[in-house]
């Protein structure tokens, strides 16, 4: 039987809206298709080198979420210390997903609005800077990179922070319909990959309503450790659940 | 122009209850829109003043049994039990009241809404019951949220006033001396919500450090017993949940601050034993046999305290969710409530049915019914005649429109 490490990252402080249903959901779903899913934990001060010593140990798939400024100020630290492994996660094509304080953090800094610079580990070519208010609302990206997702994104954003990406190899994952939102309310884009690191403002958490995306991250995560395609066998019933939610969201005002 | 808006808001409150028109901010806001100072004139002459009941949960619980207490001493008391915690609906339910004489105001009041009242009238005597992660899509951050309750009590005693504070809540019990809380032993009733994901702080008990004017000792088979002035007290409460034990002893130590001399603890711990649930917060309506229960959700720590400690294998469970702005537009909290005690679910409802369903599928929750339309889960429940125990745990606007429903078929409270 297949089976994945799916790691998430600092669970006990930067999972603020739902987003450990995100791992949840993403276990649940490869799980339906058969795979077997190792979830694991890394928090504030861990050792993780333990997941770096041998193939079988090693994170498949990693999750971060999002977390207040005060949270974000006290992984700054212990990121940096991880940023070695999880810069070569990256270049070992691990697909990533990081929702909101995490995707900021991924990135080269967030300034808050405090005016305090917070180090990120720039894998991913963006930039925040804390803004006046905040940006809060129903967000769909309407035409995401469809190597992600084939069909619309729907999530609900809530951030002080405007992103901006400063290379061009940072690709946004697609443009947005609620301008006044993204990754900073003013170039009606949003979220932001790398290779196969990702990161958005959108939880919900963005995963249930989305499978494209766990599809992806489970794809390539199963491509790179067993160089085999995936065939994803979701029982009907859900299909039709996740199906509602998204019509549901598609009629969501701002 | 004080009197003028009265007259027309009571015109509005009259045409409302006519027509069954449950807004019931409605009336207030027109008040307030022709006299934005009507709400302070009426408060400024009260005898013993005006308390402020905030925090995230048990607001209107705990306002409930305040009054009730409170009554039970003669004093006439205003308050606004409907739960609508803006200051238009605040005046709507004074114009409701029939705008009589009053010895002391009990308030609840929302956290963000509420401080521009208090900014206006500072409060006599400040109940702060706890702050937890809620309406982020309003608040932002819960470390926001915690510093609006701060000026609360910075307001209050800045003007002479009481202040009485959770002590078992770390991010709020610093703002006051005078304290209530639960002893250590009880620590494993109440889950906050770093059990679920943590804050900046830990759930530290400081309990060793301040004295607690009221303590909740124990928590068993709806007895409640509590610590007072080194004596021990038992009450067997109707309000279920360790949380309403709680917010049972937060009430009984901002009323005996009020009463000062005249309280006396036997007297009020046996009112206590009498008082009801507030509306929608366990409150029970019985159609044909079935005993249905409403129980309001805001937040995952409210939501996760109700399961634990209401719903029972013998239940028909219901989800009602909306995701208006009264209920916050952002429904991602339903993710961090564990519902893995109720097993099978009757129906799933709402505007967002479909966002709870995928969560409770993905833990195999069966769930038996999925339905947006509220309108069909009441007929299915009123068209039932079987003797059933339903309980219903809905956001705030699925609340209204569920109690508006269930009252065409029996007799329910009439909360304007």
């Amino acid at each position: 039987m297949k089976s994945l490490n799916i790691l998430m990252l600092y669970p006990e402080i930067m999972n603020i809206y739902g987003d450990m249903g995100n791992l949840d959901f993403l276990s649940f779903y490869a799980e339906q298709s058969g795979i077997n899913v190792n979830k694991v934990f890394y928090n504030l001060g861990d050792d993780f080198s333990v997941f770096m010593k041998d193939q079988n140990s090693k994170p498949d798939i990693i999750l971060g979420g999002g977390g207040q400024d005060s949270s974000q100020c006290a992984v700054e630290e212990d990121l940096q210390n991880i940023k070695v492994h999880l810069q070569e996660l990256a270049t070992d094509n691990v697909p990533m997903l990081m929702i909101c304080g995490l995707y900021q953090l991924f990135g080269t800094r967030f300034v808050t609005s405090e005016k305090k610079i917070i180090k990120g580990i720039g894998l991913l070519d963006v930039e925040t800077i804390a803004g006046d208010t905040r940006i809060i609302g129903n967000q769909i990206i309407t035409n995401p990179n469809p190597n992600i997702s084939t069909k619309p994104i729907y999530g609900f954003e809530n951030h002080s922070g405007k992103t901006h990406i400063l290379d061009p190899a940072t690709k946004p994952l697609g443009n947005i319909k609620f301008a006044e939102g993204g990754n900073n309310g003013s170039d009606s884009e949003e979220g932001a990959m790398k290779n196969n690191v990702i990161g958005s403002y959108l939880h919900g958490p963005i995963i249930p309503k989305n499978p494209d995306i766990a599809e992806f991250l489970i794809q390539t995560a199963i491509q790179n450790k067993y160089n085999e395609k995936t065939e994803f066998n979701i029982n009907a019933d859900l299909l039709d659940t996740i199906k509602s939610a998204r019509e549901i969201a598609e009629t969501l005002n701002r | 122009m004080q009197i003028l808006a009265e007259f027309i808001g009571k015109t509005v409150v009259f045409f409302c209850k006519l027509f069954h028109f449950g807004g019931s901010a409605f009336p207030g806001l027109v008040v307030e829109k022709i006299c934005p100072t009507y709400l302070q004139r009426v408060l400024s002459d009260l005898p013993y003043g005006v308390l402020v009941v905030t925090g995230t949960n048990g607001k209107t619980t705990t306002s409930k049994i305040v009054t009730e207490l409170l009554q039970d001493y003669g004093l006439r008391v205003f308050t606004n039990k409907t739960g609508s915690n803006f200051s238009r609906g605040v005046i709507s339910e004074y114009l409701s009241s029939g705008t009589k004489s009053f010895d002391i105001a009990v308030l609840e009041l929302d956290e963000a809404h509420g401080i521009k009242l208090v900014e206006k009238v500072a409060p006599n005597y400040l109940l702060l019951l706890n702050v937890f992660r809620d309406q982020l899509d309003r608040f932002g951050e819960i470390n926001y949220t915690a510093k609006l309750l701060e000026k609360f009590a910075k307001i209050t005693t800045e003007n002479g006033g009481v202040v009485v504070i959770n002590s078992n809540d770390p991010l709020i019990t610093e703002f006051s001396d005078l304290h209530f809380g639960f002893s250590d032993n009880m620590q494993s009733f109440f889950p906050d919500d770093s059990s679920l994901h943590s804050d900046s702080k830990t759930n530290s008990n400081s309990n060793s450090k301040t004295q607690n004017i009221f303590q909740l000792q124990n928590y068993k088979n709806s007895i409640a017993t509590f610590e007072y002035q080194s004596n021990s007290y038992n009450a067997k409460l109707q309000l279920l949940g360790a949380h309403n034990a709680l917010n049972s002893a937060a009430a009984l130590s901002i009323v005996s601050k009020i009463l000062d001399s005249k309280f006396d603890a036997q007297k009020s711990i046996k009112t206590l034993e009498m008082i009801k649930p507030a509306f929608g917060r366990g409150e029970k309506i019985t159609i044909n046999d079935s005993e249905i229960y409403l129980n309001l959700v805001k937040n995952p720590a409210g939501f996760n305290s109700s399961l634990k400690t209401i719903a029972s294998k013998n239940s028909k469970v219901i989800y009602i969710i909306n995701d208006d702005y009264a209920d916050g537009r952002d429904v991602s909290w339903l993710w961090d409530v564990d519902y893995s005690n109720i097993l099978n679910v009757e129906a799933v409802s709402g505007k967002r049915a479909y966002d709870l369903a995928l969560k409770l599928k993905s833990q195999n929750i069966q769930i038996n019914n999925i339905d947006e339309s509220i309108q069909n889960i009441v007929d299915q429940i009123v068209s039932n005649k079987q003797p059933d125990n339903y309980q219903i745990f809905c956001t705030y606007t699925a609340l209204l429109k569920t109690r508006a429903l269930l009252s065409k078929h029996t007799d329910v409270e009439h909360i304007l």
